[in-house]
């Protein structure tokens, strides 16, 4: 089939561009100083943060939320195959992500202004004793003599 | 895998970028582009991601014997061929079980329904697959030889699941050569914020309210909370579909491809044919030259061509009646502003026009909300009164939320256009040019900051196109 493709000569055809306008033609030139300046900011943002979310992974813990963080799934061809690995990955991401407490904290400066409600509704119940309990440390309680 | 996410913007972006643009040969370019789409396609659909390299199979080799026996009628019986395998798998995963189920009722036949889930963006990736075999078929693309590259331009992830429907000639000679500059890549992240802020805050912010009024029980929802519930759905699937298409262009334009626009500010149309010029523009554009022209347009037939392009348009957007009565909804509008009401528009002051066409959108967006015809009644019933005017939960809820509307309202108006045709009027002026890009500089940063921050703070962040 490759041979039969390449056989084929591709006409010279004169390409007519026929779906809606193209994007943002008139668009005023960003200075080119601003310009460096923001692709640095962006490019460097986003590869920072992957960087120290690959690298700083000591994080189990979240004091904050009173709540033990997502683990790293185990990736195995059925968890790969049906997606709920991808779907775990992503929570645990989520969960250990860099500067997490101080973004929270953002999040919900913005969520007071535009719903009036704080959104962190990850309040976890935990029984007594149980291995979950806070920070995983055992914790003795009053009336509990 | 979808755009506002922690994972997609800080794991694979960035080891995307890298990649790319590392080599300034563009065919190693194609292939790191190629490998990272499938990736991105493959982590939302890890088994559907075959049906894609499929489908492109098919209009790959439909597209070299349509080449092959141009002129004569085998060309033709390939087109048909690949148009009817594209179809299939569409009509299969999509619409099967609607069909099964809607026969069984009408009938009392027992169809067993398939009951798979939706593989994420065929609606948009077979649609593309088709313009390429279609467009070769007319001779107006040149015929793709190489497997891959015809395979990136289909599962090329910025545009892959959710819009904007590029179209192969707009691509075509971009896939061999394209520029990728400093100025094009910094336009390309500020568009790439603007869809993200959209996404991430304003939609999000906005389907919470509408949630919250008309996402539960209608029987005691208010005509209030109907009313701004519809209006807060309205300014959601807005911002949250027209905040991808931003993504998507500005990602695009980063790699150095330029796609076509999806949204024009769709609610500042003066009528809905205007309305249907500035939403979802690649959409109602494939449709037009690819089912309505080809049916005879305007020409014969005129009513019953655009009766089934209107069919078709609300059948895309999910396989269920209450989007084929959003579909015919609109047909019914603009026959009548084509037959009588358009030209009286026209004459009338402009607000008329605005807030007649604003109307017709809200209350098509109750179709599209609803799923099922009782609820739709349900909210009708609402929306007019029969709960009352107000309600003190409902209230408070909006209250709450209050802010959001606002801000939304401005959001879709033209404002940026405005300010740069302002500008360009004053182009000689140094300090107005510095002042508009170190404006765009300073928005792009607050915007990644505050996305980011809705991103890790937000357990609410849905994808509307499940359906699509």
């Amino acid at each position: 089939m490759v041979q039969f493709a390449k056989k084929i000569k591709k006409p010279e055809v004169l390409v007519q561009s026929n779906s809606g306008t193209p994007a943002q033609s008139a668009q005023p030139a960003i200075l080119k100083p601003f310009a460096a300046l923001m692709a640095l900011l962006f490019f460097g943002t986003l590869f920072v943060l992957f960087f120290i979310s690959i690298f700083d992974t000591d994080k189990t813990v979240s004091e904050t939320e009173n709540r033990n963080l997502a683990t790293m799934p185990a990736l195995t061809a059925s968890s790969l195959f049906d997606g709920s690995f991808m779907t775990d990955f992503e929570t645990y991401y989520a969960d250990t992500f860099p500067f997490r407490d101080e973004l929270m904290q953002l999040h919900n400066t913005m969520s007071d202004f535009f719903s009036g409600t704080r959104t962190s509704d990850d309040i976890v119940l935990v029984e007594r004793g149980n291995e979950n309990d806070f920070a995983g440390q055992d914790i003795t309680y009053d009336d509990e003599e | 895998m979808v755009f506002s996410s922690l994972v997609f913007l800080y794991i694979f972006l960035p080891l995307c970028l890298a990649a790319y643009f590392i080599s300034k040969q563009i065919k190693i370019r194609n292939i790191v582009l190629l490998i990272f789409s499938l990736v991105f396609y493959a982590w939302g659909e890890p088994v559907y991601i075959l049906l894609m390299i499929a489908t492109t199979a098919v209009d790959f080799f439909a597209g070299l014997f349509v080449e092959k026996y141009r002129g004569t009628k085998k060309s033709k019986l390939f087109l048909t061929l690949a148009v009817v395998l594209t179809l299939s798998s569409l009509g299969l995963f999509k619409y099967y079980d609607f069909f099964a189920t809607t026969t069984n009722d009408l009938f009392a036949v027992h169809i067993p329904p398939l009951g798979v889930a939706l593989p994420i963006g065929i609606s948009f990736y077979t649609f593309q697959a088709l313009t390429y075999v279609v467009d070769v078929y007319r001779d107006r693309v040149p015929v793709q030889t190489s497997f891959y590259k015809l395979l990136l331009y289909v599962s090329m992830f910025p545009q892959l699941i959710a819009g904007p429907i590029v179209r192969y000639s707009d691509v075509c000679e971009q896939l061999e050569v394209r520029t990728c500059t400093l100025q094009k890549a910094a336009q390309g992240i500020v568009r790439f914020c603007i869809g993200l802020l959209k996404k991430t805050v304003l939609a999000n912010f906005a389907g919470e309210l509408c949630e919250q009024l008309i996402g539960g029980d209608l029987s005691a929802l208010s005509m209030l909370g109907a009313w701004v519930g519809i209006l807060a759905y309205a300014f959601q699937i807005y911002f949250d579909f027209s905040g991808y298409s931003d993504m998507a262009i500005g990602l695009g334009k980063i790699f150095g491809f330029d796609f076509p626009e999806n949204f024009r500010y769709p609610y500042v149309a003066r009528s809905i044919n205007d309305f249907w010029r500035r939403w979802h523009i690649t959409l109602s554009t494939f449709f037009r030259d690819y089912v309505y022209i080809p049916m005879g347009g305007n020409r014969k037939r005129w009513a019953v061509n655009m009766l089934i392009v209107w069919l078709l348009t609300g059948l895309w957007h999910g396989a269920s009646w209450n989007f084929v009565l959003w579909g015919l909804y609109y047909f019914v509008f603009l026959m009548i502003e084509k037959l009588w009401l358009g030209e009286k528009l026209d004459k009338l002051p402009a607000i008329v026009g605005h807030l007649y066409s604003l109307f017709v959108v809200l209350v098509g967006w109750v179709f599209f909300y609803f799923e099922s015809l009782p609820e739709i009644k349900a909210f009708f019933i609402a929306a007019f009164g029969a709960n009352g005017f107000s309600d003190v939960t409902q209230r408070t809820v909006i209250v709450n939320y209050i802010a959001i509307l606002p801000v939304c309202a401005i959001c879709a108006m033209p404002i940026l256009p405005y300010l740069r045709k302002k500008l360009a009027n004053l182009r000689e002026k140094k300090s107005w040019r510095v002042l508009w890009s170190s404006g765009q500089t300073v928005f792009a940063a607050f915007a990644l900051l505050i996305s980011t921050a809705a991103l890790v703070g937000s357990s609410y962040n849905p994808f509307l196109y499940f359906r699509f």
